[in-house]
Parts: structure tokens; C-alpha cells; sequence
């Protein structure tokens, strides 16, 4: 290159008087109006979903907080409850000592059904009345059982028949004489037995 | 005028803090400056002058700091600077060199002789790329007229003797090249 200080001082005068392109004040200002309203679209679509997820956790909160007061029975009712229960239960084991066994187990199995069935009336009193329902004491119905739950009893009253057979007098004084017969009968052999041996 | 005023009045109304520094007044005041700066990394005027328009839209996003700004003019430029480079990175190198060796050329020369003058401009910008990376950058700051020493050393975050020294070998070092591309030629 002939005279590349020139040169290169050309070029540094080119970029040095670059001129920006017409209208570029107005697109810079254009582009900040923008950007400004964006952010504030932005900024009011972040404060409402912010604003609706409060709702929405307190909505929830609300709903939770009612339905475990719903299902957790008052003390009150729950007493209430647990009396009339035991009230049946006392009166049967009452009647059951004088009750021969098959007495005995037809009166048990009356006793456990109707004790099932007691709480139907008066839960159907207070489904029926909404009033009641929409109370913070309205005691929950009875869960049904669950897998172990009906496993367990079944495990419980098993041998109810025969338990509840060993109550009867009669039978007990049948068992008992059997099992000394077969007391008496396998020592008294034993015994008679050495005597013939030693001899 | 009347689009201006009624951008800054825009501005001004969506604003929601009040803020020391009159966004429109900047934009008036260093869009060239930092648009010269921008062309001459980037050397192309629309990526230039999206840059310029990056460099507000930071502005806008930190009006409420621009207090805390001690020097804005070289705060502008520091931005403007690291976006350009930035851009610079993404893009090949002698990308658009003859484009605008043309239009630099054609802007300074008449159109008989700008044709050379391309292509002796395009021999320049190829040397440029190929100085190291502090002689470049301290010349193409050097370039803009509005920027002296202090300023270039403040953006580049350097002392002003470094300045001097890196733009005198700079100068030498593109000179010499240029001399020996001459001959080989």
C-alpha cells in the first residue's frame, strides 16, 4: 500500500462520522415505550396470579379446615355416643348370665347388628336436617371398615360359638367331669401298671 | 419533534418512580455517540443501532439507580462497548467487511475513485482484525472523536499512559503491515 497512514486515517474518519440512520431517536424511544409497557402488562399479570394462587390456597385452606371439622366428632356427641353404646352393651352382658348358649349367641348377634344399626335413625335425623349439618359439632357418620379392620373382628369372633358355650353352667360341669375321667383314667392305669411290674 | 414529545411524555406518564435523569434527554444527547461506537465494533448500522437501542433499554431498567451513576457519558459508552462486543463474538469474522469498506468509502470519495478506496479500506479493516485484541480496541475507541484519553482508559478499565502506549504501537504495528501487504503485492 502506497500511503497507508492516509488510508488508515480515512477510515478512522469514516467510522469516526458515521451518521445513524434517519429516524433512529424516534425507534429508540418508540422501542422504550414498549418496553416499559410490557413490563408493566407484565408486572399486573404477575400481581394477579400472584393475587389468584392467595386465593386459591386460601379457598383450599378453608375447605381443608371444614371438612376435618366435619369429619372429627365433638366430645359432646361423641359421648353421647359412646353412652347409648354402652348403655346396650351393659344390658346385654346383663341378660347374657342367665341366657343358655344358643340364647346367648342368638342375643350377641342381635346385640352387634342392632348395635350397627342404632346410629342409622339418628343420623338419618340429621342428614335430614341441614340446619344441623352446617354446624362446627355435627358429629361425621362412622367410617366404613377398612380391609384390616374386618379382618381383625373376624379374627376376634371367630370362635364366639363355642366361648360363649364354655359360659353355660351345664356345659362347663360336662367339661370338666370329662376331663377328670380321662385324669383319672390315664394315671389310675399308669399306676395299677408299675404296681404289676414291680411285683 | 411532536413523535418526541410525545415519547417523552409517554415515558414520563409510565413511569412509576420519579427518576433524576430525563430518559428522552439521553437518548437526544449520546444515541450518535454510542451508535459511531457500535458501527465501528460491529460495522454494520442496523446492528448498531439495535445495540443503541439495548443500551436505553438498560437505562430504562435501571432508571431508578441512575442516580448512583457518577459518570453517565462513560457509563453509556462502557455499556455500549461490552453489547457491541458481545454481538461481535456471535458473528464471523470479515462478515459484511466489504459492504461497508463500500459505503464507508462511497460516504467519503466521490464514485470514481471510491471503488480503490473499498478496496483499500477492506485492506485495513482485515489488518485491523488481526492486531491484538488491547491495540485494536484502544484505536477503534480512538477513532470517535468525542472520546479522549481518560475516557477510552475509563472504559477499558486501563491507565492513560497504557492508552497512549497501546494506541502508538497500534498505529505502528498497522502501518508496518499495511507497508508489508503493499509490497507483497
Amino acid at each position: 500500500m502506497k500511503d497507508p497512514d492516509r488510508t488508515i486515517e480515512h477510515l478512522l474518519a469514516g467510522l469516526r462520522d458515521a451518521e445513524p440512520p434517519p429516524g433512529m431517536h424516534h425507534r429508540i424511544l418508540d422501542a422504550m415505550v414498549a418496553r416499559q409497557a410490557t413490563a408493566h402488562s407484565s408486572r399486573w399479570l404477575l400481581h394477579s396470579a400472584l393475587a389468584t394462587s392467595w386465593a386459591c390456597a386460601l379457598a383450599i385452606t378453608m375447605s381443608l379446615t371444614g371438612w376435618t371439622h366435619h369429619r372429627r366428632p365433638t366430645p359432646a356427641n361423641l359421648s353421647s355416643h359412646t353412652t347409648n353404646v354402652d348403655a346396650q352393651q351393659t344390658k346385654a352382658q346383663q341378660t347374657a348370665a342367665h341366657k343358655t348358649p344358643n340364647e346367648l349367641l342368638a342375643l350377641s348377634t342381635r346385640w352387634r347388628t342392632a348395635s350397627r344399626v342404632s346410629l342409622r335413625p339418628t343420623q338419618l335425623r340429621e342428614y335430614s336436617d341441614p340446619e344441623e349439618t352446617r354446624t362446627a359439632g355435627f358429629p361425621a357418620p362412622p367410617l366404613p371398615l377398612t380391609g384390616q379392620e374386618k379382618l381383625l373382628l373376624r379374627l376376634a369372633h371367630r370362635n364366639d360359638a363355642q366361648d360363649m358355650n364354655l359360659l353355660n353352667p351345664d356345659v362347663q360341669a360336662e367339661e370338666s367331669a370329662k376331663a377328670t375321667q380321662q385324669f383319672q383314667q390315664f394315671f389310675g392305669m399308669d399306676a395299677h401298671e408299675m404296681r404289676s411290674e414291680s411285683e | 419533534m411532536a413523535s418526541t414529545e410525545g415519547c417523552s411524555l409517554a415515558l414520563s406518564f409510565i413511569e412509576d418512580a420519579p427518576s433524576a435523569v430525563d430518559l428522552p434527554a439521553l437518548v437526544d444527547t449520546y444515541s450518535t455517540l454510542l451508535f459511531r461506537i457500535a458501527n465501528s465494533v460491529l460495522r454494520s448500522r442496523t446492528e448498531a443501532e439495535d445495540v443503541v437501542q439495548d443500551v436505553f433499554i438498560r437505562v430504562l431498567e435501571h432508571r431508578l439507580s441512575l442516580a448512583t451513576v457518577r459518570d453517565m457519558r462513560v457509563w453509556l459508552i462502557r455499556i455500549a462497548w461490552n453489547l457491541a462486543l458481545d454481538r461481535k463474538r456471535r458473528k464471523r469474522p470479515d462478515q459484511l467487511d466489504e459492504t461497508f469498506a463500500q459505503s464507508l468509502a462511497s460516504a467519503t470519495m466521490p464514485a470514481d475513485t471510491a471503488m480503490e478506496e473499498a478496496q483499500r479500506f477492506q485492506c485495513v479493516l482485515r489488518e485491523l482484525e488481526r492486531l491484538p485484541k488491547a491495540e485494536r480496541h484502544v484505536l477503534l475507541l480512538s477513532a470517535i472523536d468525542e472520546l479522549g484519553t481518560p475516557e477510552i482508559a475509563a472504559v477499558l478499565r486501563r491507565t492513560e499512559s497504557a492508552v497512549r502506549a497501546l494506541l502508538s504501537r497500534a498505529r505502528a504495528r498497522l502501518r508496518e503491515r499495511l507497508k508489508e501487504g503493499g509490497q507483497a503485492r
